[in-house]
């Protein structure tokens, strides 16, 4: 009967080789950490010890590494440690992980807890018992249920961010046309939020739209289908990509087909790929949420209510009717280099660069 | 005489033959019904090459997950592999890695193809020397897989420059034909000429029979296990690196699911979840039977909340009519 | 014995038949069942007696032909319907969920339930299910507790569970399918009174067998089925083994066919010295010589099998030498045993000799693989060519090489097994009993087999527990007893008494 604990042995040497081995890749991000951050005033806790700020995101993506680079900035540039400001992904959508997290951190007795429900309705039980618990509860990227216990949503909420989507195409698409979605999911809210925004949107105009394309949420998968779709209609006008993979792959599908430019393609999210895609005129344009702006405001937001007293906070942060609205940049080849400087004074670390590119070759 | 007459082994024969028929007749039945509703699209060569890049990238996983499910096993970590192969190939290629500097195409594809059997590897040794269930020992590298993706990328993509020549084995076509689908080709005709004329294949089907019987015949069990899980992991960083090709960027928002698409393409093929049963032509046709389907819905504009229903039934029809084939036998 | 036969057969089988794609499995068969007597079915493999019992428990339906019970007509539609009629089988494997008690066992698929409103909601009566199995264990003079777990029983005591759980459904007919196979002699004789005891409370036992000691001992009728048809009825009372065999086969075998005395030389081909097994087998040693078949005798669990998987690499030995032709070899697998040229015919047949879904040929050639593929390319030809040699010097009974071997009979799935280790060309082959539960037939088959393979100048280890096989077949027998050898005995030396002795774990007393 030893074998077992051989094994057992071996295994977690085996995982505490793993994790060693790779505790150094984790802050993956070091001009994040190293940035120097706008410290504005000197923080002063007011006397309120903060235990644990928490930012909870939805899914392991760019999109999330940059809230979390916001939060992070936020914790430094409030005098926070490390381990006082927190950041939780699940590695997909996942409800639960979302809860357990919460009751975990309500169990450690956090400061506040900033949430991105993945499933608003599901999570608002766990956030109600957080604030029972006298923790500061808001909200993040999606806006909470009706009623909800979370004081302030912060972000811009994708039903508007959707609108913007489709007002750009249908301002492309003068004529109108055939348009094809691709989308992660026909399920997750965001997905829903953004497809219904672009489609009250183009209501109206000469633009009809096939089937959403759900690609399950795999680049590869949203790539075959943006194939599939673009040799199915070969009048296709425009394209429309719901989440940040799915602008590159109707790109490349766009470029394969040798449709630059014939088929107009909106896009969503910043990521290198897509701005190389605006570069390479593939992409004319595409909706930047701020969600950088979204984590650090999270944070700050927490901070204030913890040691200014809520209604102080939410005054000097701006909240209107619970909502501190980030707005989006709406990138094209002629604000891409705006876009580029804004992103610098906010110190948001970029993985490209607009050097020698000139936009007027998209024209 | 103990045997009987020439005739009745090759009516055998034919019968045997006539197994892979089903699923190719399935296939040319689907490949007919969406040309005749889309007749001038569905053959354009266009739309051809985007079944042929589908069936490549499933193909491929199908090929090691037939393998181990002859032997009676289960590989769930290939959709996970190819993800993260996927971004480590992009990663040594324009990062470098633990502070080792970029490096070529063709050490970091062998590098990468290397890690992929080395994971291969690794769960021929749980499940031949510990005895650890394959699905307990793959699920547990499924999760490990997806993790490190993530954790390496951190959600980024990893873009390569689009003159890379890299893109090429993804991207490019030869006569036509995308260069992955000659890949999978290749590789296909490589495992199938193990599996009927060489002595290893017939192993790793008398494995698959009854691995008691086998090793009391003086076959080495272990061993052949060890290379249909090394093959499978193989067969996954392959993908991976197609697939980062064919995207031109690693990342780890691919392979979800892949495993069971793998697995699926093999079932629908003919391969016995039981072990001992199963043939690459078979596995290849299935997953092109998925590929066509999937293609031909979009085509067809169908909804893609339906789309699932429809390739679920699909499923379930292929395991129900094989089974029921098994009982009248 | 007469005495208490009714008049009537409570079940009557009137010109059934069956036929399955290519096989006229059963061909107008009657048979007759009646209260209070053993009736013993008997026939090859492939006779049709599984096929009627099949027929029997509604998992097959006949093509022709009618089924009373008590004079009344039946069709059972499935197992379930069969046993409410009263007809309960108890096959050689058992139908028990080893992880639940006795009396939960006994009742499976048929809980009573809780009076009123529990048992509408579907609470089980355990109460009812203690007491009931209790007299039920007691009827079949169990002498365990009914909640002990099934996996804690002995098979014997599995057995009585099943008895008891065919009796719990109010039973008129058993039937047992070779229920002595897995038993050893001791538990055999237990079962025989239990079944005596059946037969006193009147009802009709079928009781299906491959021994023939075993029909003298406890059946009052035997009827011989031969492919599938009725071959013939005897009074066990006035019948003699002659007689049944001769049925059985459709010839008299002649017993004195099997001696045959084998011109052993002095050349050892085969050498074990102190073989050990941790508290499994101790310091072994015997030497094999060309030509010769020794005879490894012992009671189950004396260590034979034991012994020969060591041998044979199947079971690593923590100790030993063996040496093949005065060469030391080092055997650490099956692999390395067949390439020192051992054999090993294991006892499962279908569990560790054969694959199956696999075909004839498949089979035959799988330890053959290496000589077949010189460069890893398997000859097709070559080994087409291979398999149809043994399977025609074997006499192999096949429609095709490329059946499943799963279709054919058990002595013909024994000499599939026996092919594949002729085409390996062995020094040494080991034989663990390699008889057992095939027909008779078979068997003279399966011993000419071995007096060839002698005269070619092969070794051959036969472990077999059935006594007259063992003399009639040996030129020399050891005899085990708890992990060691006990004694040698020649061919001249040996008797019955001598081995039971041995086997014992006695010394001779003066030979």
């Amino acid at each position: 009967m030893k074998r077992p604990i051989f094994i057992l042995f071996a295994l977690l040497t085996i995982a505490s080789v793993i994790l060693t081995a790779c505790a150094p890749a984790a802050p993956a991000s070091p001009e994040a950490t190293e940035a120097p951050v706008e410290v504005t005033e000197a923080p002063s806790t007011g006397g309120v010890e903060i235990s644990k700020i928490i930012v909870i995101g939805k899914s392991v993506h760019p999109y999330w590494s940059n809230v979390e680079l916001g939060v992070k900035a936020a914790g430094k540039a409030l005098g926070l440690s490390e381990d006082q400001v927190i950041f939780f992904v699940p590695p997909k959508e996942d409800v639960n992980a979302q809860i357990q997290t919460m009751e975990t951190y309500i169990a450690q007795g956090a400061t506040g807890i900033a949430i991105a429900p993945s499933d608003p309705n599901a999570l608002e039980p766990v956030m109600k018992k957080a604030a029972e618990a006298g923790i500061f509860v808001t909200t993040l990227d999606t806006p909470p249920v009706e009623g909800s216990v979370s004081k302030v949503y912060i972000g811009t909420d994708n039903y508007s961010a959707g609108m913007m989507a489709g007002e750009t195409l249908k301002g492309l698409l003068p004529n109108g046309g055939v348009v094809g979605i691709g989308r992660g999911s026909d399920t997750a809210l965001n997905a829903l939020q953004r497809t219904d925004g672009f489609l009250k949107a183009i209501e109206g105009s000469g633009i009809t739209t096939l089937e959403p394309l759900n690609d399950k949420e795999d680049s590869a998968t949203a790539l075959q289908l943006a194939n599939s779709a673009i040799s199915a209609n070969p009048d296709m006008a425009g394209a429309f990509g719901v989440y940040a993979y799915n602008g590159p792959a109707w790109a490349t599908a766009i470029k394969e087909a040798g449709k630059v430019g014939i088929i107009k393609l909106v896009s969503f999210d910043a990521t290198t790929d897509i701005i190389n895609g605006i570069k390479e005129c593939v992409i004319q344009a595409t909706i930047a949420q701020r969600e950088y702006d979204m984590g650090y405001k999270s944070v700050e937001l927490i901070y204030k209510m913890a040691t200014e007293g809520v209604e102080k906070a939410m005054a000097d942060m701006g909240v209107k009717d619970g909502v501190i609205d980030t707005g989006v940049d709406v990138i094209t080849a002629a604000t891409l280099k705006d876009y580029e400087a804004a992103a610098k004074a906010k110190n948001i670390p970029l993985d490209w660069n607009t050097e020698g590119w000139d936009p007027s070759a998209c024209k | 005489m103990a045997v009987e007459s020439k005739s009745n082994q090759k009516s055998r024969k034919s019968f045997a033959q006539f197994r892979e028929l089903n699923v190719l007749v399935a296939f040319l039945l689907l490949f007919v019904f969406f040309y005749s509703q889309s007749p001038q699209v569905f053959l354009k060569p266009a739309n051809l090459a985007v079944i042929m890049r589908f069936i490549a990238c499933f193909g491929m996983l199908s090929i090691g997950e037939v393998l181990i499910i002859i032997t009676g096993g289960i590989d769930l970590s290939v959709g996970s592999l190819t993800a993260l192969t996927g971004v480590l190939v992009a990663t040594l290629m324009l990062k470098g890695f633990a502070g080792i500097p970029p490096i070529g195409m063709i050490p970091a594809i062998i590098i990468v193809l290397c890690i992929g059997t080395l994971f291969g590897l690794w769960h021929g040794f749980f499940v031949t020397k510990m005895r650890i269930p394959p699905f307990i020992i793959t699920l547990g590298t499924w999760l490990i897989a997806k993790g490190l993706a993530a954790l390496i990328t951190r959600g980024y993509p990893i873009v390569y420059p689009s003159e890379s020549p890299f893109l090429v084995l993804g991207q490019g076509s030869f006569l036509g034909i995308p260069i992955s689908f000659i890949i999978l080709v290749i590789f296909a005709s490589i495992v199938s000429i193990i599996l009927n004329r060489m002595r290893l294949g017939y192993r790793i089907y008398a494995v698959g029979g009854n691995a008691e019987a086998s090793r009391l015949s003086g076959v080495n069990v272990d061993r052949v296990k060890f290379f249909c899980y090394a093959t499978s992991g193989f067969m996954a960083a392959t993908t991976g690196i197609l697939l980062a090709s064919r995207l031109g960027q690693g990342t780890p928002t691919v392979g979800s699911a892949y495993e069971l698409w793998a697995i699926a393409g093999a079932v629908i093929g003919g391969t016995s979840l039981l072990g001992g049963e199963g043939t690459i032509l078979g596995a290849i046709l299935g997953a092109a039977i998925v590929g066509t389907m999937q293609n031909g819905m979009v085509l067809l504009n169908v909804s893609s909340y339906l789309q699932d229903v429809v390739l679920g039934a699909v499923l379930v029809i292929a395991v129900v009519y094989d089974t029921l084939r098994r009982l009248r036998k | 014995m007469d005495q208490k036969r009714n008049e009537k057969p409570i079940l009557k089988i009137k010109e059934i038949s069956k036929a399955f794609p290519g096989v006229q499995a059963l061909d107008k068969v009657n048979f007759e069942a009646y209260a209070g007597e053993v009736t013993a079915l008997l026939g090859e493999n492939g006779a049709g007696k599984s096929t009627l019992m099949k027929i029997l428990s509604g998992v097959y339906k006949a093509d022709q032909g009618e089924m009373y019970l008590n004079d009344v007509l039946i069709q059972p539609q499935n197992p379930h319907e069969a046993q409410n009629l009263g007809i309960s089988i108890i096959y050689q494997e058992f139908n028990l969920t080893p992880n639940q008690n006795v009396f939960t066992n006994i009742f499976l698929g048929r809980e009573p339930m809780m009076k009123g409103l529990p048992g509408k909601l579907g609470f089980v009566d355990k109460q009812y299910m203690r007491r009931n199995s209790e007299k039920l264990l007691a009827q079949v003079g169990a002498r365990f507790k009914n909640d002990r777990l099934v996996n804690s029983l002995s098979v014997a005591e599995q057995q009585m569970v099943e008895i008891a759980k065919a009796l719990s459904v109010q039973a008129k007919v058993i039937i047992m399918d070779e229920p002595t196979s897995a038993l050893g002699k001791e538990e055999v004789g237990v079962l025989f009174n239990i079944i005596r005891d059946l037969k006193k409370q009147g009802l009709a036992i079928i009781f299906i067998t491959h021994r023939l000691e075993e029909v003298f001992e406890i059946a009052d009728r035997a009827i011989v089925f031969r492919d599938g048809r009725w071959a013939g009825e005897v009074k066990v009372a006035e019948a003699t083994p002659e007689q049944i065999i001769g049925l059985m086969v459709g010839r008299a075998l002649d017993r004195s066919q099997v001696h045959e005395s084998h011109a052993s030389t002095d050349e050892v081909v085969l050498k074990v010295q102190n073989l050990n097994r941790k508290g499994i087998l101790h310091n072994i040693n015997f030497e094999l010589r060309k030509g010769e078949i020794l005879g490894l005798a012992g009671l189950v669990g004396a260590g034979r099998t034991e012994t020969a998987r060591a041998l044979f690499g199947a079971d690593r030995m923590d100790s030993g030498e063996i040496y093949i032709d005065g060469k030391r070899v080092e055997i650490t697998s099956p692999d390395s045993a067949v390439k020192a040229g051992l054999a090993l015919v294991p006892e499962g047949r279908q569990t560790q000799g054969l694959v199956l879904i696999q075909s004839v040929e498949r089979n035959v050639a799988l330890p053959n693989l290496d000589a077949l593929s010189p460069n890893y390319l398997i000859n097709r030809g070559k080994m087409r060519q291979l398999v149809k040699k043994f399977v025609d010097v074997l006499n192999i009974r096949t429609p095709s090489l490329d059946q499943q071997v799963l279709n054919l009979s058990g002595g013909n799935q024994q000499k599939v097994v026996l092919a594949k280790w002729l085409a390996s060309n062995p020094k040494v082959l080991i034989l663990d009993e390699p008889t057992r539960g095939i027909d008779v037939g078979a068997k003279a088959e399966v011993y000419d087999i071995m007096n060839k393979l002698v005269q070619q100048g092969i070794g051959i280890i036969m472990i077999s527990s059935e006594m007259p096989e063992i003399l009639a077949i040996s030129d020399r027998i050891l005899v085990m007893y708890e992990g060691r050898i006990m004694g040698e005995l020649s061919r001249a030396d040996a008797t019955q008494e001598r081995i039971m002795t041995l086997a014992s774990g006695k010394e001779l007393q003066a030979v």
